[in-house]
């Protein structure tokens, strides 16, 4: 896992320092517009040397290499660049981290439970109307780009019917208190429905195609023979046998779940991370994306991590395998 | 082996769910292939209509009931006009023809087999006046029925060939426009189009001798509005609303007016093709957005870098992801192991952020950045390839061990030879399903990336459109937030993306049944 970890740093290494200031001949120089713009070119120019410092861009390329890759493991992640975001990476990662956490963790929750159930009952109701129906519709959600399906919400609920803000962060910052909960709330309906509906449909496919398998087992035509009831045997037997695979797809699939969660939370203004990561790069901020990119490989590495223990907890028969 | 592949094809003809996938790929490829046949204006062409024109089926629908379709109200033949010369001073007319210029035919708005090529010539002998005096040389009418809502925008002019001008202060041409309750509005105003940069209507304002001139207007531009309307009609957008607002007997007319100067003056002017010109509030397939591009030519257009992309990315992707497949599980030794592993870390990098990135690193480049879509393609290419590398080994690891390779081994196969005979026509199959199954993430990344960078090419494209569409959704309360917009290119992304998965799972069924488990 730390091999993994360190590769991603060097690939972190090449993106971010070695391709734009080595391959492309940015000029740090000019590289970018320091916070407060407007003041007089010495002081800028004071900033901008104080910044390449920091990041040690007058360096030599190997002893910059080994700066790096100390800074990237000590979560020493340098300052902010470009005038979008102020003051050190790491306060301000700490600061959105919530608002993606909150938005990611509800619609997580929400797809799991939804596709789980539908997936069990659809595989129950396998060739008939309902599974029919709800396999069109998903596979729908499933190919439809993430940005498609925020900006149709964001037509329909935030600019035609007017039930929530077009633009989350404008909304409730400034708020406090209940207020604060209230609009917060309101502008996370929205976000938290699209990441939803985005994520829901590849689980369901692969809840249903599990749950098939494990319909056709003949344990659950014995427990039926048995005499149990069509709820019981769902929900004991199939639903527990079938959530193994969607647990690794999840674990697997956690980047792409923030991959989509960066256009969603552009779109609706949702200040999460994603969001101010596309914003960070527009004005290429790059030690905010540096720390980003690691902060997201790190996550999918625990979380790989987690979903075999999970896997074990789950699934006692892979436990005696260890 | 040829035997074995036409059966497998047969199998995909029957099946239901590949056709139908195969059969929408078919439909779009023709629409990349063949797109400058099928579209009717460049994509980046403006104002082929009214900005925000819905598209014209929708006007069976109430809200957009009788809106104007793209309208060429009066002939372009003047000898068909009303044509009246001025009584009191020396004028004769008389028609001929001549070749009008192509590149007048533009500003018109006629298409080229619309331009008459009919000309009226007149010539005018002008009083000496002690101050310069206008006069009415001729006055050209046409009647027309305009039975629509109204338009926001119409164009309307003429063209001109000054033959002969002597001892003349100036001359400038006139529109007016008559409704059907009788009301007459002056289209223009020439104490403000004489000194007007953009508008050439008079002959010290542009005109120039024996040579094909046009004077075009329109209501676009401001001068034209508040020329017309006067000064409380300063600011009124959409003029059309105003001037055209009943349904109809309209009357247009043309005036040729001249400047008398103290000398007795001469006047030849050949005049053809006027035109009056409603732009459509409906138009075309798709409608238009909010600069009056034509939405159906870039959705075309636009499925051109979304087959592009997604199927040289998979081509590509696959080939590299086969190949190392292939070897990493023939030759087990350090070189597959290090493969392997590289799967492993590429399949953590996390692909949207790093393409997001890379688009901005590359766009800082403006060399690099006018082939963004090559370096797209190969950034696909790169991080996607570990998925089929894995796929492909675990299916060599197991045909390895099945006895007719090994009675091949027996006999004396070399290595390549079994690669080649016996293992590829077995992976094939694979490859296919795995080309089909990664074409649909590669056409939502991409378009994922237009719509996050709508800036970094002019190329039309599906997720530009829909960038382009939620940017001006806010400022599009009045055109219903330009519905027409969103809705089809992410219908046009969904379906090729799911033709490519129905696809992939035909091919899958078919070729290789149980090896799809992680």
């Amino acid at each position: 896992m730390f091999v993994v970890l360190f590769v991603v740093a060097v690939i972190n290494f090449i993106i971010f320092q070695v391709l734009p200031f080595t391959v492309l001949g940015i000029d740090p120089k000019t590289w970018f517009v320091p916070a407060g713009g407007t003041r007089s070119d010495v002081y800028l120019d004071k900033i901008r040397q104080e910044v390449i410092h920091n990041l040690g861009l007058d360096l030599p390329l190997q002893e910059r290499f080994f700066q790096y890759i100390y800074a990237m493991f000590t979560f020493n992640f340098g300052y902010n660049v470009g005038g979008a975001l102020d003051g050190p990476v790491a306060d301000t990662i700490l600061r959105f981290a919530p608002y993606t956490i909150l938005l990611l963790g509800a619609s997580t929750v929400a797809s799991f439970i939804i596709s789980i159930y539908l997936g069990i009952f659809s595989a129950h109701k396998r060739g008939k109307t309902f599974d029919k129906v709800s396999l069109i519709t998903l596979l729908f959600f499933y190919a439809m780009p993430s940005f498609w399906i925020g900006s149709l919400l964001l037509l329909f609920f935030a600019f035609g019917l007017k039930w929530s803000p077009p633009n989350a962060e404008s909304y409730f910052s400034g708020l406090t208190g209940l207020d604060f909960v209230y609009a917060l709330l309101k502008a996370f309906l929205l976000p938290f429905f699209s990441l939803t509906l985005i994520s829901v449909g590849g689980f369901y496919l692969i809840m249903r195609s599990s749950a098939i398998d494990i319909i056709t087992e003949d344990y659950i035509l014995m427990a039926r023979a048995k005499g149990l009831k069509t709820r019981k045997i769902l929900f004991k037997h199939v639903q527990k046998n079938s959530i193994l695979p969607i647990l690794t797809v999840f674990a697997i699939s956690l980047g792409f779940v923030l991959s989509g969660a960066i256009i969603t939370e552009t779109i609706f203004g949702w200040p999460g991370l994603g969001y101010w990561s596309f914003v960070a790069i527009d004005t290429l901020d790059f030690p905010f994306e540096q720390a980003f990119f690691f902060i997201i490989s790190l996550m999918v590495l625990v979380a790989n991590f987690i979903a075999d223990i999970l896997y074990g907890i789950v699934d006692p028969r892979v436990r005696t395998s260890w | 082996m040829p035997k074995r592949k036409q059966s497998s094809l047969k199998t995909l003809l029957k099946n239901k769910i590949g056709m139908t996938g195969l059969g929408i790929i078919i439909f779009f490829s023709l629409l990349a292939i063949f797109a400058p046949y099928i579209t009717w204006n460049d994509p980046n062409t403006t104002f082929v209509a009214n900005p925000w024109a819905v598209p014209e089926w929708a006007t069976v629908f109430p809200p957009y009931q009788g809106l104007p379709p793209n309208l060429e109200l009066t002939s372009s033949n003047i000898a068909t006009w009303n044509n009246q010369i001025a009584s009191h001073s020396l004028v004769t007319t008389s028609i001929g023809t001549d070749q009008i210029p192509n590149s007048l035919v533009s500003i018109s708005r006629y298409s080229s087999d619309q331009v008459s090529d009919k000309y009226l010539e007149i010539n005018a002998s002008l009083p000496a006046t002690i101050f310069p005096q206008s006069v009415v040389i001729l006055n050209s009418s046409t009647t027309f029925n305009y039975n629509y809502k109204p338009p926001y925008n119409f164009y309307f002019g003429v063209f001109v060939f000054p033959v002969k001008v002597v001892n003349v202060t100036d001359f400038y041409f006139q529109f007016m426009l008559k409704n059907p309750s009788g009301k007459v509005y002056k289209l223009t105003n020439y104490l403000i189009m004489a000194t007007s940069p953009q508008e050439t209507i008079s002959y010290n304002n542009g005109l120039s001798l024996n040579k094909w001139d046009a004077v075009a207007l329109n209501t676009i531009l401001p001068d034209v509005n508040v020329a017309a309307l006067g000064p409380s009609g300063a600011g009124i957008p959409n003029t059309g609303l105003i001037y055209l607002n009943e349904t109809g007997q309209y009357t247009f007319t043309l005036q040729l007016v001249a400047v008398t100067s103290f000398n007795p003056g001469f006047l030849s002017v050949k005049i053809s093709n006027p035109y009056f010109f409603v732009l459509g509030r409906a138009y075309g397939l798709m409608g238009t957005d909010f600069e009056g591009k034509d939405l159906w030519s870039q959705f075309v257009y636009g499925s051109r870098i979304s087959m592009e992309v997604g199927i040289l990315a998979g081509v590509l992707s696959v080939l590299l992801g086969a190949f190392l497949g292939l070897f990493a599980g023939f030759f087990e030794g350090i070189l597959s192991e290090v493969t392997m592993r590289i799967t492993d870390i590429i399949l953590v990098i996390p692909f949207l952020p790093l393409a997001i990135v890379f688009v901005t690193v590359i766009t800082q480049n403006g060399f690099l950045a006018q082939s963004i879509y090559f370096w797209i393609i190969i950034l696909f290419a790169v991080l996607s390839w570990p998925g089929v590398t894995r796929v492909i080994r675990s299916q060599v690891l197991s045909l390895k061990q099945r006895g007719y390779i090994e009675a091949a081994r027996v006999l004396g196969a070399r290595n390549m030879y079994i690669l080649r005979r016996h293992l590829l026509p077995n992976v094939m199959g694979l490859v296919y399903a795995n080309l089909a199954l990664s074409v649909p993430g590669f056409i939502l990344t991409e378009a994922a990336l237009d719509f996050l960078f709508p800036g970094v090419s002019e190329t039309p494209t599906w997720g530009r459109m829909l960038s382009m569409a939620y940017e001006h959704a806010a400022s599009a309360t009045y055109y219903g937030y330009g519905w027409w917009w969103f809705i089809f290119p992410g219908i046009a992304i969904v379906i090729l993306s799911l033709s490519f998965v129905m696809l992939g799972y035909a091919l899958d069924e078919i070729f290789n049944p149980r090896l799809r488990g992680r």
